[in-house]
Order: C-alpha cells, then sequence, then structure tokens
C-alpha cells in the first residue's frame, strides 16, 4: 500500500520535472514578444487582444501550423464556436487578465467539451491557453519591477524532447536485503530519465512576455 | 531512518583577479560540510601557519563550514593567526557571520518559479551616457562576467527607462563602477542619477540563450553586440530579430552563421547590413516595446572535417540545448575579501583546495 503509494507520487514528480525542465528550456531559448498593448504602464504591460493578435500574424508569417482543430458552434445557449488554434502555456496569476482580454471565451463554453484538456481556461481568436500554477515567470523583469510572465505560445512541431534509448524514464524499486543491508532495514523507490528538449524551429513559438493588469 | 547517501567531491578553484568576490563551485550535490584551504597563502608564510602571517596581510589558510553551524551562529569557521584578528569580516574567534559558505541551488525549479533567479535590490548610482555604460554603484561586490538586471524605479520618466529589466554581463572597472555593454551616448538615453539593479543569482539552465541586442553594426560584415555573455560558438546559426521601432528594419528576421565571437559580440559574416538603417534604441516615448533579440537555431556548429568511419554516426545535435545549472556551494565576499593588516582575507587569484561532503539526509 505505501509503496504503491509512493509509486504514485514517484509518477507526478516525475513529470513535473519534465514538464519544468521543458518550461525552463523555452524560457531560455525562446525568441520574445512583449506584450505591448495593454494600459499599466509597464513594459510589458498586461496582455491585450492586440498581442494575441500579432502572436498569431507572427506565427502564421512563418508558416507555422496551428495545434488544435476548430470545434463547431451547435445550439447551446452561451456557446460559441472556437477557430482552430496555437496553444499558449501560461501561469495561474494572470488568468484574470485573459479572461479581461476581447473574444475571451471560456472553456465551458465550448460548444463541445470533447477535447478540452483538463488544464485549458478558455481560447481568444486563435489561441487556447493552458494554466499552471508551475506555468513560467520571470521575478522583478519588468520597466517597474514586476513579475513577467510568460505565455509560451507555439504551433506544431516547434519544440520537441529528444529521448535517450538508453535512458528512457524507468521506475526502480530495490527490495530490502541488500548485500550492504544485512538487517533488511532499508528499501529505494526512484525514477531516472534523460532528455534534451530543444527548439526545433524557433519561428514556430514565441514567448509573449505580460505583466499583470 | 533516513537513506544512506554520501557523497564527496574536491577540486581547486583561483580567488577572483578582483576582491571582494564571490564564487559558485560546481559539486554535481547540495552538500552538508565544506573545507577550504588556501593553498597560495600556506605557500607564502613564513615559518607556517597558524602562529605567524606573512609580511603586514592576515591571510586566512583554512574555512570550515557545516551545515548545523546554523545561521544564526556562524556561517564559517575561520582559522585566522591567534585569532588576532578583530576586523571585519571576522567578528571574534575567527567566525564569520555572513557571506561566508553557503549551499548553492542553481536547479531552483520551484513551482510559479522560472529557471532564474536574482539577489536584493541594490540602489546604486549613475548610469552613465558612453560607450560602454558605466554603472556607478558602491561597494557593488560584483565580479567581471556577472550578471545584473537593471531595473525600476527609475529617478526620472526619461532616465533610461529603456533598460528596466534587461539583464546586462558587467566587467568590473573599480570597486564602485562596472561597464555594461552598450552605447547609450545616443539621442534617446538621458543620463539616470539612482539606477537600481539587482545580481542574477541563477541564469537560465539552458545553453545556447535567446539573448538581448544591444548594438548593430551599419557594416560588412554585421557585427551584433548582445546584453550579456552569449556563450555562442563560430559555427553556430542565429536569427535576429530587430522591431522596428529599433530602425534597422533590414535586419529583421535575417539568420546566418556566425564567423567570428567575442563575449558579448558575434560577427554574421554572410550579412552585409552596410546599406541598412542604423540601429537605434527608442526613446522612452516608445515604451514599451520588444527588445531586438537573437535566438539560436540549428543544431550547432557542424565540424569542417568528416572522418569517413564516424559518417554515420556524426552526432548533429552536439549543440542541442544542454542545461547548464548546477548544485554545489557558494564561497562570499567574506571570505574572498583582500587581506589587509585588519582583514583577515585572501590575496587575488589565490589557489584554494576545497573538499565537500554530503552526509546523510
Amino acid at each position: 500500500m505505501v509503496l504503491n503509494q509512493t509509486v504514485s507520487l514517484l509518477a507526478q514528480s516525475m513529470r513535473e520535472t519534465e514538464d519544468e525542465l521543458i518550461r525552463n528550456m523555452l524560457a531560455s531559448t525562446a525568441s520574445v514578444i512583449n506584450c505591448t498593448g495593454g494600459v499599466n504602464g509597464d513594459n510589458p504591460t498586461e496582455l491585450s487582444r492586440s498581442d494575441i493578435d500579432a502572436t498569431i500574424l507572427a506565427l502564421l508569417g512563418n508558416d507555422a501550423m496551428m495545434i488544435s482543430d476548430n470545434i463547431e458552434g451547435t445550439l447551446k445557449f452561451g456557446t460559441a464556436p472556437v477557430r482552430e488554434a496555437f496553444w499558449g502555456m501560461m501561469n495561474t496569476g494572470i488568468l484574470d487578465d485573459l479572461e479581461a482580454v476581447t473574444g475571451f471565451i471560456s472553456q465551458a463554453q465550448y460548444p463541445s467539451n470533447m477535447n478540452v484538456l483538463n488544464a485549458e481556461w478558455g481560447s481568444v481568436s486563435n489561441i487556447r491557453f493552458l494554466y499552471s500554477s508551475r506555468g513560467s515567470t520571470t521575478p522583478t523583469a519588468s520597466l517597474n519591477g514586476n513579475t513577467v510572465y510568460n505565455i509560451f505560445v507555439t504551433g506544431q512541431e516547434a519544440y520537441a524532447i529528444i529521448e535517450l534509448t538508453s535512458a528512457t524514464a524507468s521506475f526502480i524499486y530495490t527490495p530490502p536485503g541488500g548485500p550492504t543491508d544485512p538487517l533488511r532495514r532499508l528499501q529505494l523507490g526512484a525514477y531516472k530519465f534523460a532528455q534534451v528538449p530543444r527548439l526545433l524551429n524557433d519561428a514556430w513559438l514565441f514567448n509573449l512576455r505580460a505583466t499583470h493588469s | 531512518m533516513p537513506f544512506a547517501e554520501h557523497y564527496m567531491v574536491q577540486g581547486t578553484f583561483t580567488a577572483p583577479a578582483t576582491l571582494p568576490g564571490a564564487l559558485n563551485i560546481n559539486c554535481g550535490f547540495i552538500p552538508t560540510k565544506v573545507q577550504l584551504i588556501n593553498r597560495s597563502a600556506i605557500a607564502s608564510m613564513t615559518g607556517g601557519p597558524p602562529a605567524l602571517n606573512p609580511g603586514t596581510n592576515y591571510l586566512g589558510f583554512q574555512w570550515d563550514w557545516n551545515t548545523d553551524f546554523g545561521s544564526t551562529v556562524t556561517s564559517v569557521l575561520a582559522m585566522a593567526p591567534n585569532n588576532a584578528v578583530a576586523a571585519v569580516p571576522v567578528v571574534s574567534n575567527g567566525f564569520i557571520s555572513s557571506n561566508g559558505i553557503s549551499p548553492y541551488n542553481g536547479q531552483n525549479a520551484a513551482p510559479g518559479i522560472n529557471s532564474i533567479s536574482l539577489g536584493a535590490t541594490v540602489t546604486g548610482g549613475a548610469l552613465s551616457k558612453a560607450n560602454p555604460a558605466q554603472l556607478t554603484s558602491t561597494a557593488h561586490g560584483l565580479q567581471t562576467g556577472d550578471q545584473i538586471m537593471i531595473t525600476g524605479p527609475f529617478t526620472a520618466a526619461t532616465a533610461m527607462n529603456q533598460l528596466g529589466g534587461i539583464i546586462f554581463t558587467v566587467t568590473v572597472t573599480g570597486a564602485n563602477t562596472v561597464t555594461i555593454p552598450i552605447n547609450t551616448n545616443t539621442a534617446n538615453f538621458t543620463a539616470t542619477t539612482v539606477t537600481t539593479w539587482r545580481k542574477v543569482l541563477t541564469p537560465p539552465y539552458y545553453y545556447p540563450r535567446n539573448a538581448v541586442i544591444t548594438g548593430i553594426t551599419a557594416a560588412n560584415p554585421m557585427v551584433v553586440t548582445t546584453s550579456t555573455n552569449h556563450g555562442y560558438t563560430v559555427g553556430q546559426q542565429v536569427r535576429i530579430r530587430v522591431p522596428s521601432a529599433f530602425g534597422m528594419v533590414q535586419a529583421n528576421n535575417l539568420q546566418g552563421v556566425i564567423t567570428a565571437v567575442t563575449s558579448t559580440t558575434f560577427t554574421i559574416g554572410s550579412i552585409d547590413s552596410s546599406a541598412f538603417t542604423a540601429f537605434a534604441w527608442p526613446a522612452v516615448t516608445s515604451l514599451p516595446f520588444t527588445p531586438a533579440t537573437v535566438t539560436p537555431i540549428g543544431s550547432g556548429p557542424i565540424a569542417t572535417t568528416f572522418l569517413p568511419n564516424i559518417q554515420y554516426n556524426y552526432d548533429t545535435l552536439e549543440d542541442a540545448t544542454n542545461n547548464q545549472s548546477f548544485q554545489g556551494f557558494s564561497v562570499g565576499t567574506n571570505i574572498l575579501v583582500a587581506a589587509s593588516s585588519t582583514v583577515l582575507g585572501v590575496t587575488a587569484s589565490d589557489v584554494i583546495s576545497y573538499t565537500a561532503w554530503r552526509g546523510d539526509v
């Protein structure tokens, strides 16, 4: 029972670690676009519709391909069709600013929830936004010393994780009673993996930087 | 009962050429005990330690730190000659209470925090209109190669606000002055008298990194200056992004292969920018704007010679994104401080041996 719980926690830890490494790679290497359409007087400003439009245009101008298909409208009150979309990955700290953007559609207003991810907050124009409390931020990095939120907006095949054949993710369990444990007191549960997160095409992914309103 | 985990690593490092300074030493783990031996000091002592010291300077020759010292008691025990030195940084009986040895975790992937971490805000002095720009900040404690982030608030709405939030690599020119790789002696910059900054304690993990461009020559070939040590190599392929606010719109989205480098500049031999519009930082009134940046692309430098027997195994990802973060310990400015007749310290460029252990955790 304890072992099963431990394995469950290790599994979560491993995938979160993978995500954080990829996040940090994107923060280190992706091209940046500062939000400039907001009104909070900072640089970058808070997220605005013009910034989202500029990012979409930049990706389309670089021939980036969108990731998700459109969701057709249906006869349900309060819903709206969702365009085919790039994906944006963001921190939870500016979800309120996202909701305030002109044209925001909450995922609860999608005509169908069949293809909605658990971490999806909604969409604006041709970007669907995923959120996480571990989304990338850069502390005090704005003109006025405020936290900058890094929103990674990506098309298809913009980045990848190169895994090594000999070091794919694996769980390790060593029962008590090994050569150095004659009293059978010690057991080990662990995971290990090796990977190289890597931008494949810098033109198909942008770090859209924003501050809070 | 904790699981047994034991590591030890040893090596040497060199004290900075400019003191006081601080260094992060890579151990591959976070140690629980560290010992430093100043080999240069011992070699120079007449009669040997600990009773005597060479000449007029009190040279430290051994420092010990253990995790159970606790931050409120002391961080470092320094072996001073007869405990004779009472001046800062040695408080009494060889104890150093701050900026001694401390664990360093450059892999602080904490929830909600990016891979970058910053030190405390420092209120400095003037940032000059010059090439390169000079920052004055009393007893800054920085080393050449350190990175700082210029941050607000600025002294006036017109005073260098364009640089807010940008990270620069510094070159130390004095105990109170550093230069940063940008030409601010241009029309759109106004000198500031008070400049706040924060030291970058943990830079972004990964190489090669996106970098902010501070200048591009209109010349053949094009030479690009970055705000930080870019770390690129000859053969690296990069893409330039120049927003229209910076003038040189012809350079936007151009890509090329680097043909020469210095620490903060690189040359793209294939781009002749002599006919381009001049690169110029926008005025404060243009804020907010996106900075000009350079992004590494491709899979890295390709060897110019191929050996037939390695053709099929050639590593085309030899320069793939590389995590350069590490764990270890920091040696602070109260150890790496210039020795004098009143201060126990070291001599610039002393060779110091270290041993670091990690016990049960």
